[in-house]
């Protein structure tokens, strides 16, 4: 989350009112989402009388496309809607204030837009990751499990969500699930440090709920939680209020995380497997590849929930939990390699036998954490040094903004991210970005058949190559896109000097020389693909990898892929809030910004 | 009350520094009652109450009723809660902003209150309403109308002087709130509908310039 709520300081009286309220909000909000819904449904209805008036080009002439009353000169005159230019009668159009009618429907339909306060919502999605409501569950629930380390947290929360864990297409969001999810998407994302991935958000809608970044996670796992939860949650969580077409029906309310975090949770725990397996060298590749079936395994699991058609893409249940297994055993057996994936404490996923898909997300996460436990040191290294860069950073930002809670926010949120980047999990944070968005389409097609097929783990490598290729290319035109802002700022400096300040530029040769690490890591996930399966899917994610990375653009990627040390990776973070915020310009204009440190690091 | 039987869920929120009145403000407002009773607010709350909106369009006299659903957000002014009360200034579509006529430091903080408003509210320049309460206590009053007025021109927001203990004012400046709401509402509508709708007609193009000057992003 943006700015960390600390709530640390609340007693438990207070904490338990917040709580209280924070419930009676999200009610509200589900009252509110029931509400647009069944508005939706009015205007829906309206349509087949309208589609006989428009069908029939004569019939429109003379009579209301609405109630099919013909017109009469003075007592019933006809009147043309603005929005779709058919014709209505008095009893059937609404007037403008600003002169001109609108028939019912898109009177209604204008009363949607307006009732569903999109541009309020819109705004607020493009400025904050969730509202504050939601923002409190979390932080309260973090609170409420208090000691739960990092990795603790990684093995609670698949038991957590073994239960509410939706069936696919189940309309999520009932009653139940949205009790439990506020507590249990927390649980699983609950550490407060959040990585806010700026490039996801600005403009699109779907991002807004991005919360994928802030849970952040242990530093284990930043990425593949990050990248997964983009699909999710945006859907179902925050979205409701303006279009729930997706399933979720009236019950299904705002905050419900509830399905896609589950899913992902569940399916997030393999990561930091597939991570804590890596540090074994003949593992390492295989790791990764393992990742991405993992990945797969997760977008078959997570469509379903989010479309609610799955039926339409697939037979559900016994193909898809075929797939599920396909994908998902071969990541199990890469972590569990080492250490046969024998006895898994039976508490660990209680209800792992309630759905066969289920069951087959649970088999893989066990070995998951189980590796994870003796990892467990690992988080706490990570820790450190993100403690350490994250100090940094805010020596830094301090520097550039306010020290208001205003644009704190955003440079703590970006400012996390840098400190995670930098721990180990740099390859899985890429592909799982990856193969949430693209790879669905191809895991829906050719889910099930893909982790086995052969054929595809031959040919991937020439492609896998490819696709890096183009990442790289990507990449060089970011990192030139991030020289020429630092020579602007070198500029304005000189500028600055020029008029008598002194300033004290710092790391900017740092900040450039490390770039070229992302090139042989990503490298090496095709190399060990063809002995191992479990590289086919993840070469198929190489493959859509390209698109992705494409459509985000390259003003959204910095924080994401920044592979080199903190500095450029903070640096791009600032850049980050700097194009997010660009259409409220909230952190202002550059030379603001800048014009501050300049005035601190005046002698 | 709570069935869904509203046009628009609105949503407000109260700030200020501790102590203003915001609480009484709110409860005098939704419940017509004053609660001398000086109860420290432990983060946030919420009141709800149902309203009936008229629109006045600009040509025609002849408004529109809405029926409006106001979620009212009670927030603690003190600074112990401060992370947890900015967090939800991004779910309000307005604010009213609350000062004690009677404390010049109150009046003072003002400014923090805008800038954290702007910095945390879904857009840099929400709908505000500048509130001086305790108008009622004209003995103790430290801030004079002047002063108040010039601080709201400068922030060009509307500005009232009200008392929750004998409700002068409080409705006004709440539904001027609302006002602004509505209006702004009607522009980020009328905006984008404008290229579908051929004919916006000639006050819907004056509204689009005027959320053009607001800076109204949508």
């Amino acid at each position: 989350m943006g700015k960390k709520l600390d709530l640390s300081k609340l007693t438990d009286e207070e904490a338990q009112h917040v709580w209280e309220v924070v419930q009676r909000d999200l009610e509200l909000r589900r009252r509110e989402e029931e509400r647009l819904e069944e508005l939706k449904g009015r205007i829906k209805k309206g349509s087949p009388q309208r589609e006989l008036a428009s069908d029939g080009a004569h019939l429109s002439e003379t009579r209301c496309a609405h109630c099919l009353q013909p017109y009469r000169l003075l007592a019933a005159p006809r009147r043309q809607c603005l929005d779709c230019r058919l014709f209505a009668c008095p009893g059937c159009s609404h007037a403008r204030p600003g002169g001109g009618w609108l028939c019912h429907p898109c009177h209604l339909a204008r009363v949607l837009e307006r009732g569903s306060l999109e541009w309020f919502y819109g705004h607020v999605r493009a400025r904050f990751k969730r509202f504050g409501s939601a923002k409190v569950v979390r932080s309260l629930s973090a609170r409420q499990r208090p000691g739960a380390g990092p990795s603790d947290r990684v093995q609670s929360s698949p038991s957590a969500h073994g239960g509410p864990e939706p069936g696919p297409g189940d309309g999520s969001g009932d009653g139940e699930q949205r009790d439990t999810d506020g507590e249990l998407d927390p649980a699983a994302q609950a550490p407060p440090l959040s990585s806010k991935h700026p490039p996801c958000s600005p403009g699109a809608r779907g991002v807004w709920p991005c919360p994928s970044p802030d849970p952040a996670s242990p530093p284990a796992q930043p990425a593949p939680s990050r990248g997964k939860r983009l699909l999710p949650i945006h859907s179902r969580d925050f979205e409701a209020e303006a279009d729930s077409d997706d399933s979720a029906g009236p019950g299904s309310r705002p905050p419900s995380p509830s399905s896609a975090p589950e899913a992902l949770d569940s399916l997030q725990v393999p990561w930091p497997q597939a991570l804590t397996g890596e540090p074994r060298p003949e593992e390492a590749g295989a790791g990764g590849s393992g990742d991405h079936s993992h990945a797969e395994a997760q977008t078959d699991h997570l469509w379903p929930a989010r479309r609610g058609s799955p039926a339409e893409l697939c037979p559900p249940g016994a193909s898809r939990a075929a797939a599920l297994g396909a994908a998902a055993s071969p990541g199990a057996r890469v972590a569990g390699s080492g250490q046969p994936p024998a006895p898994h404490p039976a508490d660990e996923d209680p209800s792992d036998d309630e759905e066969s898909s289920r069951a087959l997300g649970a088999a893989s996460r066990r070995p998951a954490s189980e590796s994870q436990r003796p990892g467990a040191r690992e988080p706490t290294d990570a820790d450190a040094e993100e403690e350490t860069l994250k100090r940094k950073l805010e020596e830094l930002t301090g520097n550039v903004s306010d020290p208001g809670g205003s644009s704190g926010e955003e440079a703590e949120r970006e400012g996390a991210e840098p400190g995670r980047s930098t721990a180990l999990e740099r390859p899985p944070r890429t592909t799982p970005e990856v193969s949430t968005s693209v790879g669905q389409a191809h895991s829906w097609e050719e889910g099930p058949p893909r982790p086995q097929d052969p054929t595809q783990t031959t040919r991937t490598p020439n492609q896998a190559l490819s696709e890096l290729e183009g990442r790289v290319a990507l990449t060089a035109s970011e990192v030139q896109q991030a020289e020429s802002e630092v020579s602007d700022i070198e500029a304005r400096i000189a500028a600055l000097r020029a008029s008598g300040l002194t300033v004290r530029p710092w790391g900017k040769a740092r900040r450039r020389s490390k770039l070229p690490v992302l090139l042989p890591r990503p490298a090496r996930t095709p190399g060990p693909s063809p002995e191992h399966p479990p590289a086919g899917p993840a070469d198929q994610v190489k493959v859509t990898a390209a698109p992705r990375l494409l459509g985000r653009g390259l003003g959204n990627s910095p924080g994401g892929r920044g592979e080199d040390g903190q500095p450029f990776d903070r640096k791009s973070a600032y850049r980050g809030s700097l194009t997010q915020r660009s259409p409220d310009g909230r952190r202002g204009a550059a030379p603001r910004s800048f014009a501050k440190p300049v005035m601190i690091h005046q002698p | 009350m709570t069935d869904g039987d509203y046009d628009y869920l609105i949503k407000l929120l109260a700030l200020g520094d501790s102590g203003v009145g915001k609480t009484t403000f709110l409860y005098r407002y939704t419940d017509n009652k004053f609660n001398p009773k000086f109860i420290t607010t432990v983060g946030i709350d919420f009141r709800e109450k149902r309203v009936v909106y008229n629109t006045q369009g600009p040509n025609e006299a002849s408004g529109k009723m809405f029926k409006v659903h106001l979620q009212l957000w009670d927030t603690a002014g003190q600074e112990r809660f401060r992370s947890l009360t900015t967090a939800f200034f991004r779910d309000a579509m307005g604010f009213l902003l609350m000062f004690d006529l009677t404390s010049q430091q109150s009046f003072l903080n003002v400014r923090n209150w805008m800038s954290q408003l702007q910095a945390n509210a879904y857009c840099e320049n929400p709908d505000i309403v500048l509130i001086g309460n305790k108008a009622d206590l004209p003995d103790q009053r430290e801030v004079s109308e002047r002063q108040a007025r010039e601080m709201a021109d400068k922030y060009s927001i509307p500005y009232f002087e009200t008392s929750a203990a004998t409700g002068q004012n409080v409705e006004k400046a709440v539904e001027t709130l609302l006002d602004l709401i509505m209006k702004r509402m009607e522009q980020c509508v009328e905006k984008t509908q404008v290229p579908d709708a051929v004919n916006g007609g000639s006050s819907g193009k004056l509204d689009g310039d005027k959320a053009a000057e607001k800076r109204c992003a949508c």
